[in-house]
């Protein structure tokens, strides 16, 4: 991409194609302008839909609040790492708080697995797992949100070893799968699918030689050979 | 996201009697912005009760934003059940994640329009990839409209001020911009439709949006 700031206005308005979603990710996270910029643009939009309301059907607002009322909320969100306090910490601060966020996030997860399994013995064997992976001196984790839900990388070069975990993850919806992907030169491998559930904790399964990133994407139900959309999520490694 | 005066733009310093709406807007603008504040105000009350799980108050979120969010799902799918479907999903989003919302995600309405117009456009690709599968000729025979989303729905001054927004940029940014946004088409897409190289598409949708952005006098 010669000038990432062009595509800004694709971005605001959904119009990427998924690879320039990456690159623009990526970038976005580190320019402050593309990120004033974007909020800005969101507003805007916002402003445009005034030209196009209608009023929904009144069916739907009895619809929906009964739905709503059999629907859980989620609760805050429990680690902010990329807060400008926080982003002034430096970059070893930002480590240790990496980590730490990556623990808690497998807290978290652990704990919404946990209560639902009586596995007690697969679960020592996952968490010795998932020890192994975080005490990888060189693990990293890359901090994500699918529509404001928290999925976080957790990755070993050392280990060979991937681990992405997510909270409140929304429901695929019928007929569709949330599928990870490894990024090589060869472009995008498929690798597991996300279990339903909202809460989840998934190794990759495939290699992670020649691996350059990680996404997640929305699939027809059981996965797709190639993405047929663009990532919801992704990171770079 | 709030820290952001004083940034060097050049397009930003559109003094205000070259805006359209001439000489006299000025205290119009303040008094629709002071409006505008307002109704964001309530709307962050709003959502901070709902995130305790106050469901009148989300009654109060729907009445206010529903014609907003609904019009533009409605825009993109086109077909009011696949609207009503994909609406009532996307409030039903917003009742779960009320409580990560916060102020530096932008205003309550962006953050929520956000929302809506990412699932109106993952459901019409989704349904333009299964109407291809299904038929082949029947996708390639559908003539994409645009451009014609400005006339006729919502009068009333806001959209008046917005569709002379509109009218102040140049038909290609108009037509990019209406192409992606309302269109759910990609940039590609877009490129191909105009029958532009894909450079073009991207700055024009861009140039559109800082049209836009300045002559509404947006802020973050």
């Amino acid at each position: 991409m010669r000038n990432p700031h062009d595509i800004i206005g694709s971005y605001v308005t959904d119009a990427l194609d998924s690879g320039d979603v990456m690159e623009f990710a990526e970038h976005r996270a580190e320019c402050e302008d593309c990120s004033n910029e974007a909020a800005e643009f969101a507003e805007t939009l916002t402003e445009l839909t005034h030209v196009t309301a209608v009023v929904p059907p009144t069916e739907l607002r009895g619809a929906l609040l009964a739905a709503a009322r059999q629907r859980p909320q989620l609760p805050p969100e429990p680690i902010r790492l990329r807060s400008p306090a926080q982003k002034a910490t430096g970059r070893r601060g930002r480590v240790s708080l990496l980590l730490a966020a990556a623990a808690a996030a497998l807290v978290v997860a652990l704990g919404g697995w946990l209560h639902s399994s009586t596995q007690v013995q697969s679960y020592q064997v996952a968490a010795s797992e998932e020890v192994s992976l975080l005490s990888a001196s060189d693990v990293v984790v890359r901090r994500s949100t699918v529509s404001g839900a928290p999925v976080s990388y957790i990755v070993s070069e050392q280990r060979q070893r991937a681990l992405v975990v997510g909270e409140g993850l929304a429901a695929p919806g019928p007929g569709r799968s949330y599928q990870l992907w490894r990024l090589t030169s060869a472009g995008a491998q498929p690798d597991a699918l996300i279990p339903v559930g909202g809460t989840f904790r998934t190794w990759v399964s495939g290699s992670l030689n020649d691996v350059t990133g990680l996404a997640l994407t929305l699939e027809p139900a059981g996965g797709s050979a190639r993405p047929t959309t663009e990532p919801l999520s992704l990171v770079k490694l | 996201m709030h820290l952001v005066p004083g940034r060097p733009d050049p397009s930003r310093a559109r003094p205000s009697w070259s805006r359209p709406g001439g000489p006299g807007a000025e205290t119009e603008d303040a008094d629709r912005r002071a409006q505008r504040e307002a109704r964001s105000e309530r709307l962050h009350d709003l959502i901070t009760q709902c995130a305790r799980g106050d469901d009148s108050s989300f009654a109060e979120l729907y009445d206010l934003t529903s014609s907003r969010i609904y019009g533009l799902v409605l825009r993109v799918l086109r077909a009011p059940e696949l609207a009503g479907e994909v609406t009532q999903e996307v409030y039903l989003e917003i009742w779960q994640q009320c409580s990560r919302y916060t102020r530096d995600k932008g205003s309550v309405l962006a953050w929520m329009t956000t929302i809506a117009h990412r699932r109106a456009v993952d459901r019409v690709r989704a349904e333009r990839s299964r109407i291809e599968r299904d038929s082949r000729h029947a996708a390639s025979s559908a003539v994409p409209e645009y451009d014609t989303v400005w006339e006729g729905v919502g009068r009333n001054l806001d959209a008046d001020r917005v569709r002379r927004a509109l009218d102040s940029l140049t038909r290609i940014q108009r037509e990019a911009l209406s192409l992606a946004y309302f269109g759910g088409y990609t940039q590609s897409q877009v490129a191909q439709l105009l029958g532009l190289p894909l450079g073009t598409v991207k700055t024009r949708i861009r140039d559109g949006l800082i049209g836009l952005r300045d002559t509404l006098g947006v802020g973050a």
